[in-house]
């Protein structure tokens, strides 16, 4: 019984954090359907962000939050106006663009092992206290819970902008119509430029908080966390963003029981749930009335 | 009842939903063997709906579809066209990267067991009157060529029933009489055809026997007189 | 009606000779193996990706169960080598069928659910409480049964299979309603073609080439590890080969892998992160300015491409 409530309150904590994780990249499918496939490698350069700054300037993660945003914007607004506008008018724009930005995830990849060597970094888990909290009789350590909250606090940003920002409201037209919303005056590329490095930014908050949930951070460790995450949003609902907290949270709980009972076949729960969602509820498990928040 | 003693085509009581939305909500129609059946019917009646369901193009979800005296309700389209039904589209879809003649290639080959396979797609494209540009890429075509090419294919599968679906909009006055010209030497193969048109006129110079449809469902079969008589045709045509 | 493969033989004979007369002039055998292989692999992924558009992220899958079956076969039913090679074409060919339902998915959807299935087989295969027959993580050992110059033939024969099978589709009625598919499925099927068994035929095919090219590399290299033989670099090498050269034709895929995969050899194999820098950067470029590869500038300068 112990175990039991232990592996729900960690699987809906982790769970919150992986619709984290699952986040921005339906962020931006949502608004460019395009599927980032170098997702994963932004989250390690997040992960790779905070343990630099930790490591030279011995910065808490928390304060690494406003550093990733700054810099995610700053090179996600040139990457959009770089390679989207010309992909949205090829051919093809859904599969080019899955294989460019696999491109790129081999470019970011390269050049984090030149930068940093082909080895795993982690940050200890104590920077938040080595203290631990209790939830009904059950101790976690701090670094979830704060981890818990800054997945929460990301979600409700994500809300209020979409919900009660002028630029949130242009955005729900572009992810709603592109075609209809150009019509309508909305400048498409300036929201699509912002929400693209808000996915971005997104991804790498999410990669500064993974050395508590997933562990250490290694270069190659995008396209797991790409399937991953694509697991997730798949199981929420496809370009619904508030939909992803819904497939992390199923993910987390699930993974959770797997680790506490079946443990060497945890890894892999999300290629199986990513193909079973896929083949059998392609929709999404949110459906047709989330859709469009 | 057929002149001829034989039905080819009989549908009855087809429904077709979109989620909620019943496209077909219970249409019946029939087609003898080697005549002209003229499909009108307003905007969204659901004309292009019947074409895509009976071609197995969409699924259908209720009632019976009957060709040649065996059910062809819910079969996939190659098998439909094996069967003997073919048709065409209101926008033509061609290979773009083909060449006319490898799209004809195509349906000829697969299409249909019988034949001279030279043979076939050297009179499709005769019929109607492609021959000329064989060898070009369909991506280059003109949207009526493109039209022809699509009714080319579709001939190469040798078909016992066409359902052609509104080839005279977007051509000018000119090619409509000379495509209206051609269905007829089609149909003198011995092929039936639907023919669906939102446009009367066009149906009155190939058949007297035409269908109306509205709201998924029939409203009126007869000649084109009678359909300009009948006071629900009109008001459907006209508005309210 | 057989001229029009003259063409395509020219180019398979041409690679034959070069894979026989080289050892002569050029001893490090497993490079030009190594090449063989990615050749074959290049061919197999464009059957299925040159043809029919879907683009197979999980490719390796099929190289990984091609190298599983083939060796399990050899170490537990004590057939032949060459025989192993066979079954693990048949083991990968098996592993597409039941991904069959992939095929569902359009587009990105099936890469990435195609990457999942590849990831999941690995898992499965390096788990340890199958250790019995896969013997997990620890690898596999065929040194008992090691021939380097039996395996060299084998691949290149599988290599020769494949550009076959490439060269038919080129030139077939049969190819010509896998373009047809790719291009519109609605179409395609109109022309009477069944669109769910053609696609499936050309899942298998590309399935069973990559399949026979995992055991002969299992052969080759008689120590493996399922880390080895599943790793996402093979379907990342195949796709980067065949995006460069070119779909749906003998000649692209073969020059895709002939000049990237030798100048992976010659420069980057002691830092193989500056390839993946290359590549990385050459996809990029590729999907912006080149989309149809390098033999497409040949076709634009009307140049007939095997």
């Amino acid at each position: 019984m112990n175990l039991f409530a232990y592996t729900i309150l960690a699987g809906i904590m982790y769970g919150i954090f992986f619709g984290l994780v699952g986040l921005g990249l339906n962020i931006i499918f949502g608004v460019l359907k395009m599927i980032n496939l170098a997702h994963g490698d932004f989250i390690m350069l997040g992960s790779f962000l905070a343990f630099w700054l930790y490591d030279l300037l011995g910065f808490n993660p928390l304060l690494v939050i406003p550093v990733a945003v700054v810099v995610f914007f700053l090179v996600g607004v040139p990457l959009y106006y770089l390679f989207v506008p010309r992909l949205l008018k090829s051919k093809d724009p859904e599969m080019l663009s899955f294989i460019l930005f696999f491109g790129v995830s081999q470019v970011i990849e390269a050049v984090i092992i030149f930068s940093f060597g082909n080895n795993q970094r982690s940050i200890p888990s104590n920077v938040f206290g080595a203290a631990g909290f209790d939830i009904f009789g059950q101790r976690f350590p701090s670094a979830w819970l704060v981890t818990t909250l800054v997945s929460l606090a990301a979600f409700a940003f994500v809300y209020w902008y979409l919900h009660h920002t002028r630029m949130g409201y242009a955005t729900r037209a572009v992810m709603a119509n592109r075609d209809e919303a150009m019509m309508s005056g909305i400048d498409v590329d300036r929201i699509s430029a912002f929400v693209f490095s808000m996915g971005l930014a997104l991804a790498a908050i999410a990669g500064v908080f993974s050395f508590f949930i997933i562990g250490a951070a290694s270069p190659s460790m995008g396209p797991e966390l790409t399937t991953l995450s694509f697991a997730i949003i798949v199981l929420g609902s496809l370009g619904s963003p508030l939909g992803t907290v819904l497939g992390g949270l199923i993910y987390g709980v699930a993974i959770m029981f797997m680790q506490s009972y079946f443990s060497s076949w945890a890894d892999i729960l999300p290629y199986i749930l990513l193909i079973a969602v896929m083949l059998f509820k392609p929709e999404g498990l949110v459906g047709k009335a989330a859709r469009s928040a | 009842m057929c002149p001829n003693g034989k039905k080819l085509l009989k549908v009855e009581g087809l429904v077709k939903k979109f989620g909620g939305f019943r496209a077909l909500n219970g249409v019946s129609i029939d087609v003898c063997q080697g005549r002209i059946v003229g499909l009108a019917g307003p905007n969204g009646s659901g004309k292009t709906t019947l074409i895509n369901v009976i071609s197995g193009v969409y699924r259908p979800d209720g009632g019976s579809i009957e060709f040649d005296g065996c059910s062809i309700y819910k079969l996939p389209s190659h098998k439909i066209v094996h069967l003997g039904v073919n048709r065409t589209f209101q926008v033509p879809k061609p290979l773009s990267g083909l060449t006319v003649w490898e799209n004809v290639l195509l349906a000829a080959v697969y299409g249909s067991a019988e034949g001279d396979k030279q043979q076939t797609i050297r009179d499709s494209l005769e019929i109607v009157d492609l021959s000329a540009i064989k060898d070009a890429i369909s991506a280059g075509l003109t949207f009526a060529q493109q039209k022809l090419l699509g009714l080319a294919t579709a001939l190469a599968t040798k078909p016992k029933l066409l359902l052609v679906d509104e080839i005279a909009a977007g051509l000018s006055h000119q090619e409509l009489l000379w495509i209206a010209e051609m269905l007829q030497r089609i149909q003198q193969t011995g092929i039936a055809m639907i023919v669906v048109e939102h446009h009367l006129g066009f149906i009155d110079t190939l058949t007297s026997d035409v269908v109306v449809m509205n709201a998924g469902a029939n409203l009126f079969r007869g000649s084109i007189n009678e359909a300009a008589q009948n006071e629900e045709v009109v008001e459907v045509f006209l508005g309210r | 009606m057989l001229k029009k493969y003259f063409p395509s033989l020219g180019v398979i004979l041409a690679i034959v000779a070069i894979f026989i007369g080289l050892p002569h002039f050029y001893d490090n055998q497993s490079f030009l193996f190594n090449l063989m292989l990615y050749l074959a692999l290049a061919e197999g992924l464009n059957i299925i990706y040159g043809f029919t558009g879907y683009l197979p992220f999980g490719y390796v899958g099929f190289f990984g169960a091609g190298a599983y079956g083939g060796a399990i076969a050899i170490t537990l039913l004590h057939i032949s080598p060459l025989l192993g090679v066979l079954v693990g074409g048949v083991v990968a060919v098996l592993t597409g069928v039941i991904l069959i339902p992939l095929l569902r998915l359009s587009g990105a959807y099936f890469a990435i659910a195609n990457l999942a299935a590849s990831q999941a087989l690995y898992l499965v295969v390096a788990n340890p409480s199958l250790e019995k027959i896969t013997q997990g993580p620890y690898g596999i050992d065929l040194s008992s049964v090691y021939n380097a110059n039996a395996g060299y033939f084998a691949m290149l024969g599988v290599l020769v299979f494949a550009m076959a099978l490439v060269a038919y589709l080129r030139n077939s009625n049969f190819g010509l309603s896998l373009l047809a598919i790719k291009e519109d499925r609605v179409t395609a099927s109109l022309a009477g073609v069944n669109v769910i068994r053609a696609r499936s035929i050309a899942w298998m095919l590309s399935a069973f080439v990559a399949g026979m090219s995992g055991a002969v590399f299992g052969w080759y290299t008689a120590v493996f590890y399922p880390s080895t033989v599943f790793s996402l670099d093979v379907s990342v090498f195949t796709i980067v080969f065949v995006l460069f050269g070119g779909i749906a034709s003998v000649a692209g895929p073969l020059i895709g892998a002939l000049i990237l995969y030798s100048m992976y050899n010659f420069i980057g194999i002691s830092t193989p992160q500056y390839f993946q820098l290359f590549y990385g950067l050459l996809i990029v470029l590729l999907v912006l300015f080149l989309p149809d590869g390098v033999v497409s500038l040949l076709k634009k300068g009307k140049v007939y491409v095997p």
